[in-house]
């Protein structure tokens, strides 16, 4: 750069910044392509340089400070967590052992030294996508420390020490390092480096850990670095040239682990003999230097792998002298047998995914008992620790579907299936259930249940006490289940119906919901989750659609009471009082309100609308980051709930990336009938210059007026006349919008839309005053106000960014 | 070095600014200790949760080394100038002093009164702020200033029109240029 250049670049800048739009187009038009590039993205308002606009001694508050710092070490509370003890130290950093004070859980923490900072942040991104058995699992992302599963057990470096392991044991973890490569190469992530100090073989079975140098295959930037990471006697020979790593190197450092796990040695050149042919040619063909010879994928390997494992078996029984085959091959076949049942029985039953019950009556005005039976059955084992149940709703589009079991269990990623039979006749009740496992379709356990009708819940409690014991539930953990059987028969089929409808999310069913709870309330008065899913109704209800009838949370109220009265850390109350304060009659408290999630996470880790709840505050206060590692978390629960994913399209949406927001909606099939959501698919159209797009979907979406979807559909209407230069009727959108009830809960999206035309369409002292009111009305997201497009000439408004300024300062601070 | 009494400071700055070089050695070696305890001060401050104005650091020190009834505004504005340069150089070799105990293997420090954040990394940026400012200083050097004694020297916009002498729409344009350019730098 020549600084005649620059000046020129600067006179463009300038002139085109205090410029209309209309002036900067007819000034930018005739320049050459380059320059007018390079001026563009000047002119593009970055976010995230709020930095410069204080004095560099105010971001460096310690830098020149005394030092009165001290390490952290066993006592000292980072945020939440507990610091225990120290349990090792690496080149990247330190890993403590801490406790989470509010779960009263173990975790590890690992830290990193300053210098990796971004690259501890890919690490924590990469990761929180992961979610699988083999996988260590994160659960928090710190400024420079991470927070996740603790894992005890031994890696399987240290365990090579004493030498090549069996060959069963080795095949065994082999087969568990490839299901965890599986996972992460079908999302996207390379591990980069694999090897025998990064696998732990835990109780539960193995753990691959640190993805500390797995980059997404998405992001380019790191591909761009010369620097090469990674342990050299693992890494694959492209990586070592610098070239960029792909599913194919893990695979050649998966080679070299299985090499070193059956014969005690790294592959070199000195040849020593493996166990068999075949597994000489898989290990081989890992080790292949050029990786287009390799495996081509992780699932490949891990098939062929399989294989060996199963012939392995009779390879020994055909070495057996013919005399004694027969013999040899009975006594062979019992002890298969019985290997088969030892290890169905301590087969590691992580994830559970229930296909449902199905009515046998041939009344289809019974089809609400066989779901609502089904729904309350998979509460009551979501009630299990460290059991991931996929609930009904994920798994409805499986039914009547003729595919294999195998097939259904890994799209739904569980390790067991459940599946049944409900039959009501007369006062006779008849229900079957079985577990499957979801890896070859073996049943794995199966009982019919026959009783009076009248002693439902008792049936049901049993069985969720059964299958408690077939997945290996610790006995706290069965102690959790709520105790239906004392629930009176009438009582409990009401409540199966009321959680039917508090599914759908309409006016109509909401109401409905709320009629069965309170038919089935006065019928049994004592039981804690039927008052707490009351108030959530009326709650849902007044939020939703009835802003103005304050008797709705007076009534909400009065059930969360009771509720807790009836038992004092009842997880559905804390949720329903955290859902009752968040709204904007109560000006949208954010802190109380995640106070009260996060008990309802505590009391109930497994409740994934506890978690959905704190990612949609996290959402509205701008910390988009934190919101998603939530929302995984409430996926992990259910991997195909709409609102998780529907919030997870918000938050790319948030953060300005339109096309990846839209992409991960189209995966969410049956959410556009959520008014919210379809206001989002819209702007998202809208912030692609898709504006022909968006004027369509808004035309044809909306359609349930009574979800507060007017104001939301003129204020999005509004923001693409003002990007279509139509002010006139981007105005009277304005007017239509504002002309709806302004209590409703999401209203403040509508303002937010309606100061993003006014910015569009240069009216700065209107877009001030609506981004104000949204920011006071429950939507302070800062994050989003610095990205957000159509925002660009309010922030460069002295007003605008100095409020941007005070808000990011208000609000920076994870609350 | 013993302290020097504020009419010598106050002739020294007055002989550098009529033109003799020498003097600015001397009174360098007086005003870079005073602008360092100082900025220390500032920090321990501010970390005791007493909010101070950065803007006025370099103001104070000058109150305090110079005899203020004796000094011509541009002998002022070279003293802020001089301020702001050195403000930067501390800041910088702070940065980089703790970057280097880091990565000397050093534990990862945590404020018992900052639990949740465990280093700050705001050093870093400083250090990338001051490459990325010194490379913009070639093609832009007004600009780069401009950055140097808003950033660095905390001083005010009206501070900084005195020094570089420019109207204060020179320095608002200034500063929206340069400071969309380091971004973008940054980003990078």
């Amino acid at each position: 750069m020549t600084p005649e250049r620059f000046r020129r670049i600067e006179e463009l800048y300038h002139a085109a910044r205090e410029g209309t739009p209309e002036e900067r187009v007819a000034l930018l038009a005739p320049i050459d392509s380059e320059l007018r590039r390079e001026v563009e993205l000047l002119l593009s308002k970055r976010a995230g340089g709020e930095f410069l606009d204080r004095p560099a001694i105010e971001n460096a508050p310690e830098l020149l400070a005394d030092s009165t710092v001290t390490a952290l070490a066993p006592g000292v509370f980072l945020g939440p967590y507990r610091v225990e003890s120290k349990l090792g130290e690496g080149g990247m950093g330190e890993v403590f052992r801490a406790v989470d004070t509010r779960l009263g859980r173990a975790v590890a923490i690992k830290t990193t030294h300053e210098q990796f900072g971004e690259r501890f942040e890919r690490e924590g991104r990469a990761i929180s996508s992961l979610n699988h058995p083999n996988i260590c699992a994160l659960y928090d992302v710190g400024p420079n420390y991470l927070v996740m599963e603790l894992v005890e057990g031994e890696t399987i470096a240290a365990r090579l020490k004493s030498g090549p392991f069996p060959v069963k044991i080795a095949l065994s973890y082999a087969s568990q390092i490839l299901a965890a490569l599986v996972e992460a190469h079908g999302k996207g992530i390379v591990h980069r480096d694999l090897k025998p100090a990064n696998i732990m073989i835990a109780k539960s079975g193995v753990k691959v850990l640190d993805f500390g140098l797995a980059k997404s295959g998405e992001d380019e930037t790191l591909t761009a670095s010369s620097m090469v990471m990674g342990t050299p006697a693992y890494m694959a020979p492209e990586l070592r040239e610098g070239k960029p790593a792909d599913a194919r190197s893990d695979i050649y450092s998966f080679g070299c682990v299985l090499h070193e796990m059956l014969i005690g040695i790294r592959p070199s050149s000195q040849r020593k003999r493996m166990p068999s042919r075949r597994l000489e040619k898989i290990v081989s063909r890992c080790l292949e230097a050029d990786p287009g010879r390799r495996w081509q994928s992780a699932a490949e390997l891990e098939q062929e792998l399989a294989r060996v494992t199963a012939t392995n078996f009779w390879r020994l029984v055909s070495a057996v002298p013919a005399v004694l085959a027969l013999c040899a091959v009975a006594a062979l076949i019992s002890v298969a047998i019985f290997a088969w049942l030892h290890h169905a029985a301590s087969v590691q039953i992580h994830s559970l995914a229930i296909l449902g019950l199905e009515n046998r009556s041939g009344d289809a005005s019974q089809d609400y008992f066989a779901g609502g039976l089904t729904n309350s059955l998979a509460a009551g084992l979501a009630r299990l620790n460290g059991l991931r149940v996929i609930p009904p709703a994920a798994t409805l589009t499986y039914r009547g579907m003729k595919k294999p079991l195998a097939e259904i269990g890994k799209e739904l990623n569980a390790d067991v299936l459940l599946d049944g039979t409900v039959l009501r006749a007369g006062n006779r009740l008849e229900i079957r259930t079985r577990l499957v496992n979801a890896r070859g379709g073996r049943e794995l356990w199966s009982h019919t249940y026959d009783s009076a009708a009248a002693d439902l819940p008792g049936s049901q409690n049993q069985m969720e006490r059964d299958i408690a014991a077939q997945v290996h539930a610790s006995a706290p953990d069965r102690a959790r289940m709520i105790d239906t059987r004392k629930l009176d028969p009438r009582a409990y089929d009401l409540y199966l119906r009321a959680s039917y409808h508090m599914g759908r999310l309409t006016a109509r069913d909401t109401d409905q919901a709320i009629g069965l709870y309170e038919q089935a309330i006065a019928i049994a008065p004592d039981f804690a989750p039927l008052q707490a899913n009351l108030a959530s109704a009326y709650a849902a209800k007044s939020f939703l659609f009835a802003a103005d009838d304050r008797e709705c949370e007076e009534l909400a109220f009065a059930a969360i009471e009771k509720a807790f009265a009836l038992d004092p850390d009842s997880a559905e109350a804390h949720l329903a009082r955290g859902e009752l304060l968040w709204r904007p009659s109560h000006g949208f408290p954010h802190r109380a309100a995640l106070a009260e999630f996060r008990l309802a996470a505590a009391a109930r880790p497994n409740l994934g609308a506890a978690w959905s709840q704190i990612a949609g505050v996290l959402i509205h206060v701008g910390h988009l980051d934190e919101a998603l590692v939530e929302l995984r978390k409430a996926e992990a629960l259910n991997p195909t709930e709409a609102i998780s994913s529907g919030r997870a399209s918000e938050v790319y949406l948030f953060q300005g990336k339109a096309q990846l927001s839209l992409d991960e909606l189209s995966r969410t099939p049956y959410i556009v009938n959520i008014p919210i959501m379809e206001f989002d698919h819209a702007w998202a159209l809208i912030d692609l210059g898709r504006f022909e797009e968006a004027a369509r979907f808004i035309g044809a979406g909306f359609k349930d007026s009574k979800a507060g979807a007017a104001e939301l559909k003129h204020a999005v209407s509004a923001l693409l006349a003002a990007r279509q230069g139509n002010r006139r009727a981007a105005e009277s959108e304005i007017r239509a919008a504002l002309a709806e009830p302004q209590g409703l809960g999401q209203f403040h999206h509508a303002t937010f839309m309606i100061a993003c035309a006014y910015s569009v369409l240069g009216d700065m002292a209107h877009a001030q005053e609506w981004m104000e009111k949204t920011a006071a009305n429950g939507f302070p997201c800062f994050t989003l106000f610095e990205v957000e497009p159509s925002l660009e000439r309010w922030r460069a408004t002295s007003q605008g960014h100095e409020f941007l300024v005070n808000l990011r300062r208000e609000w920076v601070a994870t609350p | 070095m013993a302290p020097m009494a504020s009419g010598e400071i106050t002739n020294l700055l007055k002989a550098w600014s009529s033109g003799e070089p020498a003097a600015l050695q001397r009174l360098a070696e007086q005003v870079y200790p005073e602008l360092r305890l100082m900025a220390r001060r500032y920090m321990k401050n501010e970390r005791a949760g007493h909010t101070l104005q950065a803007t006025a650091l370099v103001h104070e020190v000058y109150l305090r080394l110079v005899d203020v009834t004796k000094v011509e505004w541009q002998e002022r504005a070279q003293f802020f100038a001089m301020a702001a340069e050195m403000m930067r150089r501390i800041l910088v070799s702070a940065a980089r002093a703790r970057g280097s105990q880091k990565r000397g293997g050093g534990r990862p420090n945590v404020n018992i009164d900052e639990t949740a954040v465990l280093s700050p990394r705001p050093d870093r940026s400083i250090l990338a702020v001051d490459e990325a400012l010194t490379a913009f200083s070639r093609v832009a050097p007004r600009q780069a200033k401009v950055v140097e004694l808003r950033y660095f020297g905390s001083l005010t916009e009206e501070e900084i029109v005195a020094v570089l002498d420019i109207s204060s729409r020179t320095v608002r344009r200034d500063w929206d240029l340069a400071r969309a350019w380091l971004l973008q730098e940054l980003n990078r």
